[in-house]
């Protein structure tokens, strides 16, 4: 189900209002998903992407064809996040190290682990645990395997170098593995890979 | 060339495996070309298959962290958006009818333009409502934001803005709804009076439930059903029968009316929604789990019934989680999995393939 996204911006450029929705509607719930992995204030959030999106229109005679719609968004979103952010829990705060006490206790684990046979409980614990990695880990993940966006994309939309993003989300699992270490061994969710 | 690259995963680990974007990309839209390749590499590294599985576990895993918007975060952002390129730039009617039939799948209008125009005669009912009777109350819309409006018996009627509608409910035998534009209805249960919406020519008649209707002056209207059930007939035909010549909805369904041929047809709707809580979705994980089983799953989900020859299909056996995705993009998988492809028709989804070997 992907769009022509190409063709829909262009058309969008040219004053076509039904396209414009039509990229609304498809990178809305995405962006929004993104936003608020990124910023805690939905509310700034909110007006961020209605600000991206009648700015978009605003100027869209002056718009180039960008190489990737997408790309364009994600990174124009950012940036007015970053613009408006003051002192929210956010992308820009430094890369910090794991708070105390964060993991689920070694007897939770094992009891889960034990009594676990869906996968369920773990997956779960696992997103658990993401969320307590420090913000631009989160992103730089969310970014790669929900977003789908490549290292090097996702290194120009956070405006820092390639081998940073792989950096970051080689910090992030050594901390999931040292702090969940079962979870690679373990079937997780079902795979469509049979 | 492809035999030189797929050295490199002689010694990959599985940090390496969940960086590849080529691993990424197949683990997460498999196709028969990547099956091809990546079997040919478990092949030639029998030693890496465990590590790609649990690679691509993780990667699953992984791509289902995401936080969740509320729809309606998604449509107020919409409308403000819509709202402000209009009052800028007021686009033609014919452009402003488009992208409220791209916004259908969301929204739902339910127009009465007999009301704003000389042809009154077409709705009867609603005619004898305007001439005003007593109890009846109207409400125009002219905000940027939908107004709730409570009935006194209970329901709930959200307006969107440019939207009117009138109501009477002193009848001692139904409750009765005229409304343009576009709103959602959320109509407290009383078999003994049923709750009447008329619009642009269509009679749409519940008992309790909730949904949604659009329909605007020169447009298909159309009603999309959230709970409950609902019943659509046409004011046009013949009185005696129209109801029974309707249409029953069920959640996830849509009917779309077109007044100019008086036809009413059945279908899903865009997006349909997940009708069980978000706890009993988690438990609808099958490993090797006939497909008769997994297409009973998404109907406990999404209350739309999946139609196929349970003999061709009696061998196909799934690995999946009926989790995430949309509806549409579960039956996309599952037909890339067994070969087969779908059709909606009749507000149903109809499955067609040949099924799979033993």
């Amino acid at each position: 189900m992907r769009l022509d996204e190409q063709e829909y911006w262009k058309e969008m450029c040219g004053g076509n209002a039904a396209a414009f929705e039509k990229l609304y509607s498809y990178f809305a719930n995405d962006l929004f998903r993104y936003g608020y992995r990124v910023c805690t204030n939905y509310e700034l959030v909110q007006d961020s992407i209605q600000d991206l999106f009648l700015h978009l229109w605003n100027k869209r005679s002056q718009l180039r064809e960008v190489a990737s719609p997408r790309f364009y968004l994600y990174r124009s979103l950012r940036n007015k996040l970053i613009r408006s952010s003051e002192s929210d829990r956010f992308v820009f705060s430094a890369d910090g190290d794991l708070a105390d006490n964060w993991f689920p206790n070694e007897k939770d684990i094992e009891t889960s682990w034990i009594m676990d046979e869906n996968n369920r409980i773990q997956l779960e614990m696992l997103h658990e645990a993401l969320q307590k990695l420090p913000i631009r880990q989160q992103e730089a993940i969310q970014l790669r395997y929900y977003h789908d966006f490549s290292a090097d994309e996702i290194a120009r939309i956070m405006n820092i170098n390639t081998q940073s993003v792989r950096n970051l989300q080689n910090r992030a699992m050594q901390q999931l593995r040292a702090e969940l270490p079962f979870f690679p061994v373990s079937m997780l969710v079902v795979a469509l890979l049979t | 060339m492809d035999q030189e690259q797929m050295h490199r995963y002689a010694g990959f680990t599985l940090r390496d495996f969940i960086q590849d974007d080529r691993f990424i990309q197949w683990v997460k839209y498999p196709d028969a070309q990547g099956m091809q390749y990546w079997d040919a590499v478990r092949k030639a590294y029998p030693h890496q298959s465990s590590v790609m599985d649990h690679a691509a576990n993780l990667i699953h895993a992984l791509a289902a962290f995401h936080t969740d918007v509320p729809e309606a975060e998604i449509e107020k952002a919409r409308q403000a958006i819509f709202d402000n390129i209009e009052e800028e730039k007021p686009a033609p009617v014919s452009r402003r009818l488009i992208y409220f039939s791209i916004a259908a799948s969301v929204l739902i209008l339910l127009g009465i333009a007999v009301w704003f125009r000389p042809q009154v005669t077409v709705m009867p009912i609603a005619k004898k409502a305007i001439n005003g009777s007593q109890g009846q109350t109207e409400r125009v819309n002219n905000g940027l934001q939908a107004e709730v409006i409570a009935l006194s018996e209970g329901s709930t009627i959200t307006l969107a803005p440019h939207s009117r509608v009138k109501y009477t409910l002193e009848s001692d035998d139904r409750r009765e709804v005229y409304l343009q534009g576009e709103a959602v209805f959320n109509v407290t249960k009383n078999a003994e009076k049923p709750f009447y919406v008329y619009a642009n020519g269509l009679v749409t008649k519940v008992l309790g439930t909730q949904f949604k209707i659009l329909a605007y002056p020169d447009d298909d209207v159309k009603v999309e059903v959230s709970s409950g059930r609902v019943r659509v007939y046409s004011s046009e035909t013949g009185r005696e029968h129209a109801e029974t010549e309707g249409l029953t909805l069920t959640p996830n369904q849509k009917a779309v009316y077109t007044k100019k041929d008086q036809l009413l047809t059945r279908m899903v709707v865009a997006q349909p929604k997940v009708l069980i809580t978000a706890e009993q979705l988690k438990t609808y994980t099958y490993t090797d789990t006939p497909i008769s089983k997994i297409f009973e799953g998404l109907e406990d989900i999404y209350g739309i019934k999946v139609i196929y020859d349970k003999e061709t299909f009696k061998n196909c056996r799934l690995n999946m989680s009926l989790s995430d995705e949309s509806l549409f993009e579960k039956l996309e998988l599952i037909g890339k999995v067994v070969d087969a492809r779908y059709n909606v028709i009749d507000g149903q989804v109809i499955f067609i393939g040949q099924g799979c070997t033993e």
